[in-house]
């Protein structure tokens, strides 16, 4: 592994099958002349390998270049003889458990890693996997009780289906002038309130773009009308059928409108958020510090905790001590919540602290996630999208900051 | 958002390296310092977010020296050994964002996995019928 890191090229046939895509980079110094720096080599020209004077540096920048050390091959090897060497031995392979499956939520547990992971996987979810929502509304007439920007608000917080998003642009990036089925997508709504009254709900909104064969991604998109996944027994109340409320008309009151929704990050604004939440708990792991436990508490005390042991701890009638019993001792581990309770309590109650005592420590590599969806995209495909997400910021990274330190060895910076 | 990075490397006698990604935040900064400093070549590694509202990340990182020791031909022993040491912190930054990028795939793999061993169980044990990819 040392020469993986070294700064110096190791010259041998498989430096030169330079693909692009390798993990290490290295600085040689090539005599190679009409050569355009920092060009990916393909075949090998005449090289001679220096080592790199820093102190001077005084080499034809022109003739000075980065390429890609290692082959592919090279580099998985040794990437395999790394993790055999237990160099990194949770980092790259946390494993996953799936225990509840729907596609409204979802709950797993994420192991073998660090809390940085697991919070970068929830920070993603929330605020970066793209969604589409209503962004712009024109109100061409409106007579309802609510105020303009209140509808606008309101039509923005309903969830509209998102799947086709990770093929949409967005607005800034789109190739058309204002607004296209590429980037966004038209609804229109025009309620007139009846004499019996008239609730405006998310199935109010028509999409314009409806043809599946025109719009083959705008077509896709519309308000998520369930709030639940279950149906409400009773028919007036089941939001599955009636849809999301926005407003409710008197006879003669109108709403006239024309929504404008648009892909968008929950960065940007929490309505673009895919999960109503996602939350991920560590375990706790309860432990007891027996010794303690028995030179601090009274023969009393301890004969009564005893009683609330559940059978993890015995009596020892020699020393008049407690025990940890055959059962605790072959794995069960679990002190009931009464008894961790009952124990502080007389620990305080002997001027000593329970934390001297009983243990808690969260298992810091298990995580237990929960997802739920907000409809906009089901719950297995956020997580799905949120691994891309991250994984593209990644790429990125990498690939401005291999530029980038092309050009520092280009101007002799690095 | 605002992308790219800049670094400041040689700046010090450490020979630690300080790389500025932009439009980045503690999402990104706190699992790639966890993943570098499992690598057992760095001797130190954070970040930092300098301003609550600006949207850009430092990240810091410094390898242990080779012990095998700079280049012998150098003049300035000290600070060849501290840009050797650069090379080498910058070296670190790329394994890092590899070995995430690695870590992302085994997340996806193992999630994919156990999403079709469950779409198995549920299909065969005639349980009610969901569809995870609408």
């Amino acid at each position: 592994m040392e020469e993986h890191y070294s700064g110096r090229a190791q010259p041998g046939p498989e430096t030169f099958e330079s693909t692009g895509n390798d993990l290490r980079e290295y600085i040689v110094y090539r005599e190679a002349p009409g050569a355009s720096p920092c060009a990916p080599i393909k075949q090998p020209p005449s090289y001679q390998f220096k080592p790199i004077n820093w102190k001077t540096r005084k080499v034809d920048r022109q003739n000075l270049t980065v390429y890609f050390s290692l082959s592919r091959t090279e580099a998985s090897t040794r990437l395999k003889a790394a993790t055999r060497g237990q160099a990194m031995p949770n980092a790259r392979f946390p494993t996953l458990e799936l225990s509840e499956c729907t596609d409204e939520s979802l709950k797993f547990v994420l192991s073998r890693t660090d809390a940085s992971v697991a919070n970068a996987l929830r920070r993603v979810m929330i605020a970066e996997v793209p969604t589409i929502a209503i962004d712009l509304v024109n109100i061409s007439f409106n007579s309802s009780p609510l105020h303009d920007e209140f509808i606008a608000h309101r039509l923005g917080m309903i969830p509209l289906v998102s799947d086709k998003a990770a093929d949409m642009n967005y607005t800034r990036d789109c190739e058309c002038e204002d607004f296209c089925d590429l980037c966004a997508v038209v609804f229109q709504m025009d309620v007139e309130g009846q004499v019996e009254g008239t609730t405006v709900t998310s199935q109010h909104l028509q999409n314009v773009w409806f043809d599946p064969d025109t719009y083959p991604r705008a077509s896709t998109v519309e308000p998520v009308h369930w709030s639940c996944g279950a149906e409400h027994p009773d028919p007036a109340l089941d939001a599955s059928a009636s849809g999301i409320i926005i407003a409710k008309l008197k006879a003669g009151q109108r709403i006239k409108l024309e929504a404008i929704a648009r892909k968008g990050i929950g960065k940007e604004h929490a309505k673009w958020s895919p999960v109503a939440t996602v939350s991920y708990k560590s375990e706790p792991v309860v432990s007891l510090r027996l010794d303690e436990l028995n030179n601090r508490l009274e023969v009393a005390q301890r004969q009564e905790l005893l009683k609330w042991s559940d059978g993890a701890l015995k009596w020892d009638a020699r020393t008049n001590k407690l025990e940890y019993d055959d059962a605790f001792k072959y794995g069960r581990t679990a002190l009931s919540n009464d008894f961790v309770r009952k124990c502080g309590e007389m620990l305080v109650q002997v001027g000593s602290h329970p934390s001297e005592v009983i243990l808690l420590n969260n298992d810091p590599s298990r995580f237990e996630f929960f997802v739920e969806s907000t409809g906009a995209i089901s719950a297995p495909v956020v997580v799905v999208n949120a691994i891309s997400v991250l994984r593209n910021k990644l790429q990125e990274l990498q690939t401005s900051l291999r530029a980038e330190t092309l050009d520092r060895v280009e101007h002799g910076l690095y | 958002m605002g992308t790219g990075v800049k670094i400041h490397a040689g700046e010090g006698r450490d020979g630690a390296v300080t790389v500025e990604l932009h439009g980045e935040d503690h999402t990104l900064g706190n699992a790639l310092r966890y993943v570098m400093m499992k690598n057992k070549h760095t001797q130190f590694c954070s970040y930092s977010v300098p301003h609550p509202s600006e949207h850009v990340i430092h990240l810091r990182a410094q390898a242990y020296p080779d012990e095998r020791g700079g280049d012998e031909s150098m003049e300035d022993a000290e600070n060849a050994e501290s840009e050797h040491v650069a090379v080498r912190s910058m070296d670190l930054v790329h394994q890092g964002l590899d070995d995430l990028v690695a870590m992302c795939d085994a997340v996806k793999r193992t999630f994919e996995a156990a999403i079709d061993a469950h779409d198995a169980a549920a299909s065969s044990g005639q349980a009610a019928e969901s569809q995870y990819s609408r």
